[in-house]
């Protein structure tokens, strides 16, 4: 229980930052930032696309559901 | 995309969505309902034409590495604690890997539906909007 608290910590922590680096004036990178440059160029979006694709893969077409 | 066809394409992905959260996993047919949006954004990132190497440098000019710093942090904690999970054999219930949490959200189709909408706006948010922000020369 205690490790899913940090998991769900960590998704909110997370979400919480990516939304702090956008806000004005501030100097730090967001994922969207490094989304966007990687975006660029052709092999980082094939990259992007591969990391996606697996998350996809991974979650809607390989879950198995508890009990 | 607006109007009657925006609508339409908006219902369509709804309906496309669902269908394919209501499949059972580990099916040939489940990964084909994954596959078909990643090969479709595949397509779109080849054809998409890439910024010239004087667009990008100006875009990067001022960052620097440890403005990212933060993220590896949580992501050198995040790969530490599913190595943890792993190493218990991938179904501890003391120490779960990131899956293990997902998988009991994943019960209900309906949350499986809204996390599938997302995964496809994270994936074709790039390739919107372009498309809402860069139309072709004409209209």
């Amino acid at each position: 229980m205690a490790v899913t608290a940090v998991w769900l910590a960590l998704v909110a922590a997370a979400v919480c930052w990516e939304i702090a680096c956008h806000r004005p004036g501030s100097r730090w990178t967001g994922l969207a930032d490094i989304g966007s440059r990687m975006w660029g160029s052709r092999p980082g979006r094939l990259l992007l696309v591969a990391a996606w694709g697996f998350l996809g893969w991974h979650v809607f077409a390989r879950y198995t559901l508890p009990g | 995309m607006r109007g009657p066809a925006g609508i339409a394409a908006v219902a369509g992905i709804a309906a496309y969505a669902w269908w394919a959260v209501g499949l059972t996993p580990f099916t040939t047919t489940a990964y084909v309902a994954v596959a078909l949006p990643v090969a479709g954004l595949a397509v779109a990132a080849l054809l998409l034409p890439v910024p010239s190497r004087a667009v990008r440098s100006l875009r990067s000019a001022g960052r620097t590495w440890y403005r990212a710093l933060p993220w590896a942090v949580l992501l050198a904690v995040a790969v530490a604690l599913e190595a943890a999970g792993l190493g218990l054999g991938g179904r501890s219930s003391s120490v779960p890997t990131l899956s293990t949490v997902v998988d009991h959200a994943l019960a209900w189709q309906v949350v499986r539906f809204v996390f599938f909408l997302a995964w496809l706006a994270l994936g074709w948010a790039p390739v919107v909007r372009r498309a809402i922000f860069w139309p072709r020369p004409g209209r």
